[in-house]
């Protein structure tokens, strides 16, 4: 138990006046008349002084009421713990939203306090945490120390992870001894990041022993303008980028679509500058230059693959019913459709071939290449299918019902059984499309009555595309099958369908759902493969195995070594800032962009309705130091219990006393 | 009906101490038949010759009818033997717990001993004392020593310490024909010379009766708690919590009494407890037992 006033404990020095009365009552004792004293005097106990205390059972009872009204104004606060002393965790959000407006400063001077108020005995933790936690220093009492470890803390860009903190400061005080443990989130409480973490529900909950205490730094945006969704497209004068640039203020947003027209080398103009890097990527830099309250998302990097012309090659087969339905599909893509983005401007062209072009940067210039597999596709095609595919281009295969399995399997054997899915043959009798992924990019253009008809097409031969887990699974058979299956070759996509739109194979070609299945899939060729950034801590996928080493660059020409394993894992630590950073692996070398994530730049801050319905009551603990304890003490209504009882004793008190007094009034 | 009028605390609403003589006494007088002290009534000593001026009501015509002489009969009361009343009215009596106190209860059993002393045609003499004689009522007879006596009773207020022995004895030495002393007192002086001077009277040829005033209170000591106890014969002020010495108190009383009822037995004399909450009845009896024995060896 502590108090809150000690100078109020030295009300218990007047414990001293009842036992000053009580010995001082034989002054005043009650006057009793005695015929005589002779044989009174004449006991031994008589030559005795009577005991100093008369009534030590009153007295008993007035300095238990006494007791009780010191308590009362020293406000006494209990803590229910067991043997180990109290620790605080201090948890401090490092997410991109706490540069602004000075949140990381103001966040600081709670941390210092809280280290300040440790009470005797008492330790505390500093952690910091946004995507990922870091720990600044482990539980320790010395105050010096905490303050020094609490100047380490830095700012990421990444973005706040509630949960993954609290389960971090559980498993921390998890191997304290028994102790009166609480944990003090330090943030700027965006309300999209809290909302996220409520809705979280595959993290486990914090055990109800621990008390987390909310701490609301920073004041709330007034405005911010960033970027968001970036699309490309490349014409005659060169590649076109647009972005719609986002001004929200506290009375809403309004957003504006902007573009730059930028060369194949490299510019600065106000707002934007970009690099055509050695590789073919192309990293940009958009600058806002709007105003606001936090700069750290004004800049956007990008980091893309230089779109494709949208323009589509067909290596058109012995089946003319193939071909005729494939080329009509292609060239049935409505010319706004056909551009990447929402542009408008491009248009898909279809060429066709007889076979495959043997000069590979002609075959690059296609976005998308439709390939038809019959009777025994050769391994050398394959192979530059594969290289195509590999720098960025989109190749789908349809599978024709005289295609020879076999000779297919040893083909991608011979080139690498991981770079085409093996097939099937689906047995005799009609069978039909069951299930798609319609938020898959390739079949985003599919509006689900198109689906509804697709899948009432009859496939008459057909195969099961065998997946791993390299494969996404696009469209599945009734039967349950894999009928079109998605998978990454280097920078581009393997569209593999189980079935051909020639009239033997099945109905497809004179369905209205063919075109738009050609369609959507040609307009997702279009688009780049890779996003043209990521954010800080959202995992990168760099097409590479797991174990792969990577060399990773930042932009000051810092370098660290990491797996794929780990960008994937732990991105915020591979790349924990904004910016655009080389990745380097023993085949390739890549670039990747990494922004402040989307919900760093929300304005609305949490309430504290919302941080009290999230953490629990003891999220309205006013600032910190003894002021806390006192105000949740008074809050509590502690001292008004120890007054009453007080006075009940005290009444208590006087009725014994007075039933003494008429016991002991005789004569007189 | 009788037994209430025994009652002290009935006798207390009387007030006038010569209705509580007679209420007490006739009271007394009127249950004696069916209590255990029938036979104390009057009793018929001898006969002597009839002389003028005697009552005709005494005559015994028995006698003149066997005889043809008149002779009266001649009572115990008609012997006069004297009745000294010795009344310690030191300090101590002002001890009221309750009501009656001790004083007043006193002042209730000796207009009761008078009244039927007096009624019994004894000479009653009544001497107050406590370190000196207070008040004397000279020894005499019939109503107006009655009134005497119960004037004086009235009047006498209890005040001084107590010396038994000096005022027992000096007034013994005094006396000039054996009679019945009775010494009301509680008693408080050296128990060994209180037995001395009883003892010498017995050893002359009183009888004594000591009637012991004690109330529960002096007895037990059953108060609770710190007390400014004051001796109300010295005014002497001592505090004492009474749990501490009760125990050694109540011992000691004990022995007092033990030592009085055994010391007066040997002597030859009547000694009564007699508590001021508790009816006159026993005291009475008492008195008139030994008054009885007393005349025998007059």
């Amino acid at each position: 138990m502590s108090v809150l006033s000690i100078l109020a404990l030295l009300g218990l020095a007047l414990a001293a006046l009842p036992i000053a009365i009580h010995m001082l009552v034989r002054r005043h004792a009650v006057r009793l008349d005695f015929p005589t004293l002779r044989f009174l005097r004449e006991t031994p106990s008589f030559r005795v002084r009577p005991r100093r205390l008369q009534n030590p059972l009153l007295l008993a009872v007035r300095l238990a009421a006494l007791f009780l009204l010191v308590l009362g104004f020293a406000r006494p606060l209990f803590t229910f713990t067991s043997n180990g002393p109290a620790v605080r965790v201090v948890m401090l959000d490092a997410s991109a939203s706490m540069g602004a407006r000075e949140r990381s400063e103001a966040a600081k001077e709670v941390a210092r306090d809280l280290i300040k108020g440790l009470g005797a005995g008492e330790r505390a933790a500093i952690m910091q945490f946004s995507a990922d936690v870091k720990l600044l220093s482990d539980v320790t009492a010395d105050k010096s120390r905490l303050i020094g470890a609490l100047e380490t803390y830095r700012i990421d860009g990444g973005t706040t992870n509630f949960n993954q903190a609290l389960r971090r400061a559980n498993e921390l005080l998890g191997r304290q001894p028994q102790s009166d443990s609480s944990i003090y989130l330090v943030s700027d409480f965006q309300r999209a990041e809290l909302q996220r973490a409520q809705d979280d529900t595959t993290t486990t909950g914090m055990p109800a022993r621990y008390r987390v205490i909310a701490k609301p730094v920073g004041a709330p945006l007034q405005r911010n303008a960033f970027f968001r969704d970036e699309a490309f497209t490349t014409s005659e004068s060169g590649i076109e980028i647009v972005s719609t640039e986002i001004v929200a203020t506290v009375d809403g947003q309004s957003a504006m679509r902007r573009s730059w027209n930028i060369g194949s080398s490299q510019n600065t103009q106000a707002d934007i500058e970009w690099r055509t890097q050695a590789n073919g990527q192309i990293t940009a830099r958009i600058i806002s230059t709007s105003g606001d309250d936090f700069d750290a998302d004004d800049e956007r990097f990008l980091a893309f693959a230089r779109p494709r012309s949208p323009s589509a090659l067909l290596v058109e087969s012995d089946d003319a019913d193939a071909n005729l339905y494939l080329r009509a599909a292609l060239e049935a893509v409505p010319a706004t459709a056909a551009a990447s983005g929402d542009s408008g401007r491009s248009r898909l062209s279809v060429d066709g071939s007889g076979a495959l072009l043997d000069d590979n940067s002609k075959l690059n210039s296609y976005a998308l290449v439709v390939y038809t597999l019959r009777e025994q596709p050769r391994a050398e095609d394959l192979q530059v299918l594969a290289d195509f595919v590999r720098e960025g281009g989109t190749l789908f295969l349809v599978a024709s019902r005289d295609l020879d399995v076999s000779s297919w399997n040893e083909a991608r054997e011979r080139v690498g059984r991981a770079l085409f899915p093996e097939l099937k043959r689906k047995g005799e009798g009609t069978f039909r499309i069951g299930t798609a992924d319609l938020a898959a990019r390739e079949l985003k253009g599919l509006e689900s009555g198109v689906l509804d008809v697709l899948r009432g097409v009859n496939v008459r031969a057909g195969f099961d595309v065998a997946t791993d887990k390299e494969t996404d699974v696009l469209m599945r058979w009734s039967d349950g099958g894999s009928a079109m299956t998605r998978s990454r070759i280097g920078s581009g996509t393997v569209i593999l369908f189980g079935t051909s739109p020639d009239r033997l194979s099945s109905d497809l070609g004179s369905s209205m759902s063919w075109p738009a299945l050609v369609s959507s899939i040609a307009r997702a060729s279009l688009m780049t493969a890779e996003p043209p950034s990521y954010s800080v801590g959202e995992p990168v996928d760099v097409g590479e195995p797991a174990s792969s080493t990577l060399r990773i660059t930042d932009a000051a020409g810092k370098v660290k070594l990491a797996n794929v394993g780990e960008l994937m894992r732990r991105p915020e630590e591979v790349c924990p800032l904004p910016g655009v950073y080389r990745v380097e692996s023993s085949e390739r070398e890549r670039f990747i962009a990494v922004n402040v994530p989307d919900a760093e730049s929300t304005i609305p801050l949490a309430t504290p309705e919302d941080l009290a319905r999230r953490f629990g009551d003891t999220t309205t603990t006013p600032p910190t130091g003894k002021g806390a304890w006192r105000d949740a003490s008074e809050g509590n209504g502690n001292a008004w219990r120890y007054f009453l009882a007080g006075v009940f004793v005290l009444l208590i008190a006087e009725l014994l006393n007075r039933r003494l007094r008429r016991e002991a009034v005789v004569g007189g | 009906m009788s037994e209430r009028l025994l009652d002290p605390s009935v006798l207390a609403s009387i007030g006038r101490l010569d209705l509580i003589a007679r209420t007490v006494v006739e009271g007394f007088l009127i249950g004696l038949h069916s209590s255990p002290y029938r036979g104390l009534s009057q009793e018929f000593a001898e006969h002597r010759p009839y002389i003028a001026g005697d009552e005709m009501r005494r005559v015994d015509w028995r006698v003149f009818a066997r005889t043809d002489r008149l002779y009266v009969k001649e009572f115990e009361e008609e012997t006069n033997a004297p009745v000294r009343l010795l009344f310690d009215v030191s300090g101590s009596l002002n001890f009221a717990p309750r009501s009656p106190g001790k004083l007043d209860f006193a002042r209730y059993l000796l207009a009761s001993l008078a009244y039927v002393a007096i009624r019994q045609h004894d000479r009653v003499e009544l001497v107050c004392f406590s370190d000196e004689v207070r008040e004397r009522v000279p020894s005499g007879g019939g109503q107006r020593n009655l009134h005497s006596i119960l004037a004086a009773l009235d009047r006498v207020e209890a005040n001084g310490q107590t010396r038994i022995s000096f005022n027992v004895l000096s007034e013994a030495a005094s006396w000039k024909r054996r009679g019945l002393a009775v010494l009301v007192s509680d008693l408080y002086d050296e128990p060994d010379e209180v037995v001395e001077a009883v003892t010498r009277m017995r050893r002359v040829g009183h009888d004594v009766i000591v009637f012991h005033l004690m109330d529960r209170a002096e007895r037990l000591l059953d108060q609770n708690g710190t007390f400014e106890f004051r001796d109300l014969e010295t005014g002497e002020l001592m505090v004492a919590d009474v749990g501490r010495v009760r125990r050694a108190y109540v011992k000691r009383i004990s022995e007092v009494r033990e030592f009085y009822s055994r010391e007066f037995a040997r002597s030859g004399s009547d000694y009564a407890e007699l508590d001021p909450a508790e009816p006159l009845d026993k005291a009475l009896s008492i008195y008139l037992r030994r008054r009885k024995s007393s005349l025998r060896r007059v």
